[in-house]
């Protein structure tokens, strides 16, 4: 008991002074804003997901889609030279979101509650995880990479050291190691995959609109037969013409950089939070807020995303 | 300007063009004229996502200065097909300044 008190009010350095300060509120009523946290992220990072997988086949669709609308022949090699990351990179970015989900999400079960040994598995096979991953950055190569491995290399480090605190029983030691380093090396990992997806949104933005068009033009092909026009084609293209606007309109408000930068706020709101020796009511609301906001964010993108997926 | 927002102003002239590609037949010749300024405009934004250079040197810098000045010039102008000569000479411009910038940088990435 006494041990999971300790936990929990090391939670984010100084949670202690934190529920005294506040007064009426306890352990209960932080957990809410950082659940709503982990679970906002949850939703950004399956969406920025979403992008990093879909970048070399809305190249490859875009490339066969224009190709079939000239008409004009289709070249496996053009086909290979159209992707703008490798699968090997897009496959470590991924990786890495998921194991800064699993970080994050590991440090606010053990702030939160009596997690115990289990917390102790979780953290050695993270750990494991992470070790691994950061063997595979560290074989990447090409200067378009250079971003990223840097991001993970520092952000690897900090995860590695906080959590070999937590499988060696340091728990609060490894919760107020991750709250010193503040959000700086978990913003720059952000940041560097941030900066991938907004190439990779770009890229799709642009096929998207060319789809527009390719619609349009088989829908107008068929209607220039004039009388001879096939009724049962023209409202196949009509549905089609229909179905794409739909996901062009969702497409402007399904921007993943919006939830990553809205992720960066919402974590740096919640270490300055924690920082904070003695935060009052106000701060609280705050941090509340910063909370509520980012989820709002989350959910538009992630309800976005899914319709451009037509789920 | 950085390679994002170079990467970006394409993309905003591409989904423009696509606009006036879309309002036209088919069959038009200057639909067919359109679709070419597009291909090779999706091909210098695809290039420019893939190069790694450094954005901060003076040349970029210039290039894309004169990407963007060209960019405001023909702002708005792109959808108005009843002007389809302008359309047309207005996306050449601008391809040719797009193709200028990736110059630029396959020098900076070489």
């Amino acid at each position: 008991m006494y041990q999971y008190k300790v936990r929990r009010y090391a939670l984010l350095g100084v949670l202690s002074l934190i529920f005294s300060s506040i007064g009426c509120k306890g352990p209960s009523s932080f957990k809410a804003p950082v659940t709503t946290f982990r679970d906002s992220s949850s939703v950004v990072i399956e969406s920025t997901k979403v992008y990093l997988t879909a970048l070399n086949k809305t190249e490859r669709d875009h490339y066969i889609s224009s190709k079939e609308a000239e008409p004009a022949q289709i070249k496996l090699s053009e086909i290979d030279s159209v992707q703008v990351f490798s699968p090997e990179e897009i496959g470590t970015r991924i990786r890495a979101l998921d194991e800064l989900t699993n970080y994050t999400d590991l440090l606010y079960k053990l702030a939160t509650s009596d997690a115990g040994t289990t917390a102790q598995t979780n953290a050695k096979d993270l750990g494991e995880a992470i070790t691994n991953l950061s063997g595979e950055v560290t074989k990447l190569t090409g200067e378009q990479n250079d971003r990223f491995k840097d991001a993970a290399t520092g952000a690897f480090a900090l995860f590695g050291e906080v959590l070999q605190m937590v499988v060696n029983s340091k728990i609060e030691d490894g919760l107020r190691k991750a709250i010193a380093a503040g959000d700086g090396p978990v913003n720059k990992l952000i940041a560097a995959i941030e900066s991938d997806t907004s190439l990779a949104y770009q890229r799709k933005r642009s096929s998207l609109s060319s789809l527009r068009t390719v619609a349009v033009d088989a829908y107008n092909t068929e209607f220039a037969k004039g009388r001879s026009a096939d009724r049962s084609k023209l409202n196949a293209y009509a549905n089609v013409i229909s179905e794409t606007e739909d996901r062009w309109e969702a497409f402007q408000t399904a921007r993943p950089v919006d939830g990553l930068e809205a992720m960066q706020k919402a974590n740096t709101a919640m270490v300055t939070f924690a920082k904070h020796p003695k935060p009052s009511v106000t701060d609280f609301s705050s941090f509340v807020d910063s909370m509520e906001s980012f989820a709002a964010t989350a959910k538009r993108v992630g309800d976005a995303v899914k319709q451009i997926e037509g789920k | 300007m950085t390679k994002l927002e170079a990467v970006e102003t394409i993309g905003d002239v591409l989904t423009e063009l696509d606009v006036a590609i879309g309002s036209l037949m088919p069959n038009d010749p200057n639909h067919r004229a359109l679709l070419d300024i597009r291909t090779l405009l999706d091909q210098r934004q695809l290039s420019l996502s893939r190069q790694v250079f450094d954005e901060n040197t003076a040349s970029f810098q210039d290039a894309t200065t004169q990407l963007k000045g060209v960019d405001d010039d023909i702002q708005g102008t792109l959808r108005d097909i009843d002007h389809i000569n302008t359309v047309i000479t207005n996306a050449t411009r601008f391809l040719d300044s797009a193709t200028s910038l990736l110059s630029t940088v396959a020098k900076l990435a070489a």
